[in-house]
């Protein structure tokens, strides 16, 4: 499956203005093939990946751009027409943002558990605590065998129950054991306060890839790991690749962990994306073109056990400027090597994406002016 | 603490046991003979005392013995009439306001603040004014009417649980919103709150019955209940039920269904009570 998302915004009311915690986000996961979506907490990431599935997070949602989901045998699910609910007098009255959710819901109720499988955020939350492991796995492989059940009506459901458990038992088991549990037995009878946190993001792995999904999202799956199991959640999702042929997004602030795992990479930050490239390109240190904030996350990754990378970049999600590039205030490049004439520039304008490798674009104008420098001939 | 906790339990459980034995008995029908036959010449308004034949005597030519279990049974069966009203209604509205569903939200939300509006007595006396109504009828409007109680906690509860994560997590899964509401939010997170409304709505249901009865509200015929009983004892004989000196004896008839009236609806509420604080402790251990 893949996703194709143009120029998406998504706003969140704030009194009587929109706020946009994600402007004009523009990407491409192409089939087999792994997007992470990096940028530090607070960055809106975790929110535009909520928003782009219709999950109520966020109030109105989506108001600009178009999303498409396509599957492997080629149907589109699109959501388009967006920005037909904003009403820009006044904010946006209630009524609408209601019935604008209830449209993105309708629309991706199709795919949500069948197609995509999203793994939110601290596993063991995502866990229904007054319920067996058993009984949530259960509830979602039934799921995926529910049209032969249907066929079978409920008589015959009825008279083949306790076959129709075992059969999904099974089922539960193997998947587990797939997803390396010395004990799957022990797992399926535990509630979820008994898990490790390592145990409670490999059983959300479990139900999400119980109904056979094409396409996965895992927001944050290292938080509460340790190394080691960080170091097999790598194992096993290059694994799944390799044998589902899934393609996902991962959506996290460790660069290097979504490093080993993907094959594109997005920054993001303060709502925006910054550059989006090849992984190999985008973390390589010796990779000419990097957006300054791709450096400043790099350097703190590279330099986290020694200390500070340096002055922060200043978060101007809520207080962007009118005009002119937003990161401007806290810029290294802009604060220390720019000239007053290529400065004046960053300050009037918003720079657009630049391609500085094949599909690798950088926004920053920077690279916009050796591009320009390039067609001139120089 | 946890054995007086058990013990509580221990005798919650032989209450309601009684109970139910006595309702059973009730519903079989099944009397030895001799306290069936009562001598035809006796006034019909005297109370004669207990005898070999008469374990409890006799009152209003009617073993009442009988009449006692023949009361509870109609109290069970009040309460069951007015308690499926009010199940179906309180968790339809609770649901319905309690998700973000637009214009039934709003139709939901609406219903509870009209039913709340009217005070349920007076509704039911207005019900009775203009239909001449049935005892059965108006108990169930009674349980119609009660339905915002357990509409407006599960409005309360559904809408705290939204919030959480694993309910994000069952719609990011797919999961259909009626199998999130009835399985994870309804069955498994809700029930004891549910058991305690139920309790405490039989319990109110047995006393409007008996309200009613003792009002002669409502039509029936060849009823049977404790407010019946008490309005015979207390106002057509004029027997009361605190006379000096006090003498069981002379008092039997208005007091047995006052004492098993205040014992039932008792044990129902404290059962009550006892589901709600075992919700606490759950949801306490929850969050
Ligand atoms: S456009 Fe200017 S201010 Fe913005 S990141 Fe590039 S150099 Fe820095």
């Amino acid at each position: 499956m893949d996703l194709m998302v143009e120029g998406v915004s998504i706003a969140l009311q704030r009194g009587e203005e929109l706020a946009y915690p994600a402007r004009r986000i523009s990407f491409t996961v192409k089939p087999g093939e792994f997007l992470g979506l990096v940028g530090e907490s607070g960055s809106g990431k975790s929110l535009t990946m909520l928003a782009l599935l219709g999950l109520e997070s966020c109030s109105p949602g989506v108001v600009e751009g178009r999303v498409r989901y396509r599957s492997e045998q080629g149907q589109l699910y699109p959501l388009e027409g967006l920005s037909h609910y904003v009403r820009w007098h006044g904010g946006l009255p209630r009524k609408r943002t209601a019935a604008w959710q209830r449209t993105v819901y309708r629309r991706m109720k199709p795919l949500l558990g069948r197609r995509i499988a999203i793994i939110l955020q601290d596993a063991h939350k995502t866990l229904n605590p007054f319920l067996r492991i058993e009984d949530q796995l259960l509830e979602m492989v039934a799921r995926q065998g529910r049209a032969d059940a249907e066929k079978a009506g409920w008589w015959g459901r009825w008279r083949q129950r306790r076959s129709i458990h075992q059969q999904l038992r099974q089922e539960a088991l193997r998947l587990l054991k797939a997803l390396h549990f010395r004990d799957p037995e022990r797992v399926l009878r535990a509630y979820p306060h008994q898990l490790s946190g390592g145990m409670a993001q490999r059983v959300s792995l479990a139900l999400a890839l119980a109904s056979r999904p094409e396409f996965i999202i895992l927001d944050e799956p290292t938080t509460g790991l340790d190394v080691t199991l960080q170091a097999a959640l790598v194992d096993l999702i290059r694994q799944l690749k390799q044998e589902r042929r899934l393609s996902g997004i991962i959506v996290s602030h460790d660069l290097m962990f979504v490093g080993k795992v993907t094959e594109r990479m997005a920054i993001m930050f303060s709502g925006e994306l910054w550059e989006i490239g090849p992984t190999h390109n985008v973390i390589h240190p010796d990779f000419p073109w990097k957006h300054p904030y791709t450096s400043y996350l790099l350097s703190f990754a590279r330099q986290k056990r020694r200390g500070s990378a340096g002055p922060a970049f200043q978060n101007v999600l809520w207080q962007r400027p009118k005009q002119g590039c937003p990161l401007r205030k806290s810029c290294p490049v802009y604060l220390h090597q720019l000239d007053m004439e290529q400065r004046r520039q960053c300050d009037s304008a918003d720079p657009s994406p630049v391609p500085v490798f094949p599909e690798h674009y950088i926004r920053c104008w920077q690279y916009a002016w050796e591009e320009q420098k390039h067609a001139a001939g120089y | 603490m946890k054995r007086n906790a058990s013990r509580k339990t221990g005798l919650l459980t032989a209450g309601l046991a009684v109970y139910l034995l006595l309702v059973l008995w009730g519903s079989t029908g099944w009397f030895p003979k001799s306290w069936q036959q009562v001598p035809s010449r006796m006034p019909i308004y005297q109370y004669s005392p207990p005898s070999r034949e008469h374990p409890l005597g006799v009152f209003f030519q009617q073993d009442l013995l009988i009449t006692f279990v023949r009361s509870t049974q109609a109290s069970f069966v009040a309460g069951t009439i007015a308690l499926l009203p009010f199940l179906a209604l309180g968790t339809l509205l609770g649901i319905a306001s309690g998700l973000p569903a637009g214009f039934a939200q709003a139709l939901a939300n609406r219903t509870i603040d009209v039913l709340n509006a009217f005070p349920r007595f007076v509704v039911l006396l207005l019900y009775t004014g203009l239909f001449a109504a049935n005892l059965y009828h108006m108990l169930m409007l009674y349980g119609l009417i009660s339905a915002p109680k357990l509409a407006e906690l599960l409005r309360g509860r559904i809408d705290q649980l939204r919030r959480e994560d694993f309910i994000d997590s069952c719609v990011a899964l797919g999961l259909p919103w009626w199998v999130i509401v009835r399985r994870h939010i309804l069955w498994h997170h809700s029930r004891h709150l549910i058991l305690a409304q139920t309790f405490a709505m039989f319990a109110m249901a047995i006393f409007m019955e008996a309200s009613l009865s003792y009002l002669n509200l409502g039509t029936r015929e060849h009823y049977q209940s404790w407010g019946l009983m008490l309005n015979y004892a207390t106002s057509v004989s004029g027997l009361s039920l605190f006379r000096f000196p006090l003498s069981a004896q002379f008092n039997l008839p208005a007091a047995l269904p006052a004492l098993g009236l205040l014992s039932v609806t008792l044990l129902l509420v404290s059962l009550s009570r006892y589901w709600e604080q075992q919700d606490r402790l759950k949801m306490g251990r929850m969050f």
